[in-house]
């Protein structure tokens, strides 16, 4: 630091000889430093000296025969570095309060009137502009350094960004690429087996499918791979709505006989009669029950049975399971077997196919519906999947919403809940929620105000602007490429998460109801 | 009842297959192998059923699909997407430029059978 520096260089741009012979008595008689003194009477010679030897404070008088010291400073600022603050000590006879104001406006570190300077008033003056100079430098050094350091960051963010959006595109072409003759070789085999193309022996039919269960083994593969990868960057859309549980099963179900039949395996159907409504992404939880089974038959003896049913879990849940009569499992393998890329052990890999990723997109997927998956199992004794959802009901679904933020490892420390409304009736929401749905991060939810005409959003990540930019270059993108509608965001609220657990879980809710009276 | 069936794929051995199942449960297939193609073929054949790609080469599905709706003499004409590229974004744009049934690739013929019988003008 300056001030311990035993020499320090000091310009006096004075014409008042008086004045000068001062200065160099009270400096020439300071204890703590030692000074060199570099003198001139006027303001053009001061500027050149300034320059030449870049003192470490500038003493300098107000009234200069060729200058005022305002003029000065302004010179100074002009033909320096633009590093701010200089290093002067401004000393004048006149000590009013203009001229004070003028000189600190000029960028003087500091302002003394002449009369009443003391000897120690004049060297902690110089001192406190040194201290103030340097450490003005060493700040501004920092925000430079930040200013790097942030614009890099930055950057790599945003080249991240196009890495993770290419990656997106890459898995969603070789997905699109493999599908399709993967249709193809599926299609012509089950054409020919059909005899289509002529007669065909039961021979060749056995062989070709063998052709076209291993060819739906490929684009099973296919899906999971790519769930797999949306799921771990977690950009796998959500779209929660409310289903029957027949309405889930249905497309699924000429798929999951045909695989069974396979095997020889007879799909028996168990569903409770007279079932709520879920509130589920039903293509999700398809994708769900259909890997459970896919199991279930894999692991099968031939001629067997397998189990499809649903049934009430409780008030808020309904439950849906697979159950066969494979060889169980054992606790080892219980313990794994949602784990990524894990398949179960010893004498059943012989018979496994696949990434080992079904089960643990399962999970995943079953999470993301707001559900838990279960598994009993006991080796020799078959085993029975099951998973639930919440049925089509907001505070049981709500409920199941915070549990499941309760879960994660770092749960988030506010919400923001977005009350969304049309700006011309839709007549149908079905649009907007759609488009909130395709907007929204997978742990998101999305319902529609019971007869408020609107739909809420809830969304737990850190920024409330994050959220908002979000829904807008979403918005942007839905507009360019549909131009339809329009939305208006009715009511924001931006609450604690803690809160909103501590009191009610319909809070978020009854807030919106709230902000909508006083909007 | 027997339909007359527009495919609209770039891919020949989808249209084939497409085209075997057709033909046996009784209908007529008309065949384009693009988009441009598939517009010309609607207009001068039109059809009751229109089988739909998403991504070809020339104009994609979703374009196809928004002319044949903004054309009166072809808005009604049931439009069955059928698309490799199954995510929920695609299903999703496919109802809304608007498609009448959306099946992912590889599709179970039998849904493909169903969505056609069961597709009315």
């Amino acid at each position: 630091m300056g001030v311990d520096n035993p020499s320090l260089k000091i310009l006096i741009v004075d014409d008042n000889p008086d004045d000068i012979q001062f200065y160099t008595r009270v400096l020439s008689h300071d204890p703590d430093a030692q000074y060199t003194l570099i003198e001139s009477e006027v303001g053009e010679d001061g500027l050149r000296l300034y320059h030449e030897h870049h003192p470490d404070c500038v003493l300098l008088g107000f009234n200069l025969p060729d200058m005022d010291g305002v003029e000065f400073m302004r010179r100074l600022a002009q033909e320096g570095d633009g590093s701010g603050c200089l290093p002067v000590v401004m000393l004048t006879g006149q000590g009013n309060e203009a001229v004070a104001v003028e000189a600190m406006k000029s960028g003087v570190c500091d302002y003394l009137v002449k009369g009443d300077i003391t000897p120690d008033a004049l060297r902690r003056a110089i001192r406190n502009v040194i201290e103030k100079v340097s450490l003005e430098r060493k700040n501004r050094q920092l925000t430079q350094e930040l200013q790097i350091a942030n614009d890099g960051l930055i950057r790599k963010n945003k080249k991240l960004e196009e890495l993770t959006e290419t990656a997106h595109r890459f898995v969603d072409n070789v997905a699109h690429d493999f599908r399709t003759p993967l249709t193809v070789i599926k299609e012509f085999s089950s054409i020919i087996s059909d005899g289509l193309g002529g007669p065909v022996t039961e021979e060749q039919a056995e062989y070709l499918l063998f052709i076209t269960t291993a060819t739906r083994d490929l684009a099973q593969m296919v899906d999971d791979f790519l769930d797999s990868s949306k799921l771990k960057a977690r950009v796998l859309r959500i779209d929660r709505k409310p289903h029957s549980v027949d309405g889930v099963i249905q497309p699924i179900r000429s798929m999951l006989t045909t695989r069974a039949s396979a095997k020889k395996i007879r799909v028996v159907e168990r569903i409770q009669p007279n079932l709520p409504q879920v509130f589920a992404d039903a293509e999700k939880v398809a994708r769900v029950i259909m890997n459970l089974a896919v199991n279930a038959v894999k692991f099968s003896p031939e001629s067997s049975e397998i189990q499809l049913w649903a049934k009430r879990r409780g008030s808020g849940c309904v439950e849906i399971g697979i159950t066969d009569h494979g060889p169980g499992l054992t606790e080892e393998d219980l313990a794994v077997i949602f784990e990524r890329f894990k398949q179960v052990g010893d004498i059943q890999r012989a018979s496994t196919k696949g990434f080992g990723l079904g089960l643990n997109i399962a999970k995943e997927l079953v999470w993301l519906n707001l559900g838990t998956v279960n598994v009993q199992s006991q080796r020799g004794h078959g085993s029975t999947f099951s998973f639930t959802l919440p049925v089509c009901d907001q505070p049981a679904i709500i409920n199941q919403y915070f549990e499941r933020l309760d879960e994660l490892s770092e749960p988030p420390t506010h919400m923001v809940v977005l009350q969304v409304t049309p700006t011309v009736p839709l007549g149908d929401l079905e649009p907007l929620r759609l488009f909130l749905a395709s907007a929204c991060y997978p742990m998101d939810l999305v319902l529609k105000v019971p007869h408020a005409g609107s739909i809420l959003a809830v969304g737990s990540t850190g920024e409330p602007q994050q959220w908002i930019k979000r829904l807008e270059s979403a918005w942007s993108a839905n507009k360019k490429k549909r131009g339809a509608y329009d939305l208006r965001i009715h009511n924001m609220a931006w609450l604690p998460y803690a809160e909103i657990k501590k009191t009610d879980l319909m809070l978020a809710l009854r807030h919106m109801t709230e902000l909508r009276s006083c909007a | 009842m027997p339909k007359k069936v527009l495919i609209i794929d770039d891919d020949h051995a989808i249209i084939a297959a497409l085209t075997v199942r057709l033909r046996v449960a009784g209908h007529e297939v008309i065949q384009a192998s693009s988009g441009q193609a598939g517009l010309a073929q609607a207009q001068a054949g039109l059809p009751d059923v229109i089988i739909l790609d998403i991504r070809m080469p020339d104009i994609d599905g979703y374009e196809v699909c928004r002319q044949l709706k903004a054309d009166p003499r072809l808005a009604a004409i049931p439009v069955i997407f059928v698309s490799a590229n199954a995510t929920e974004t695609t299903s999703q744009e496919a109802y809304e430029t608007g498609g009448a049934v959306f099946i992912a690739k590889p599709y179970e013929p039998k849904d493909i059978l169903n969505a056609v019988e069961s597709a009315a003008a």
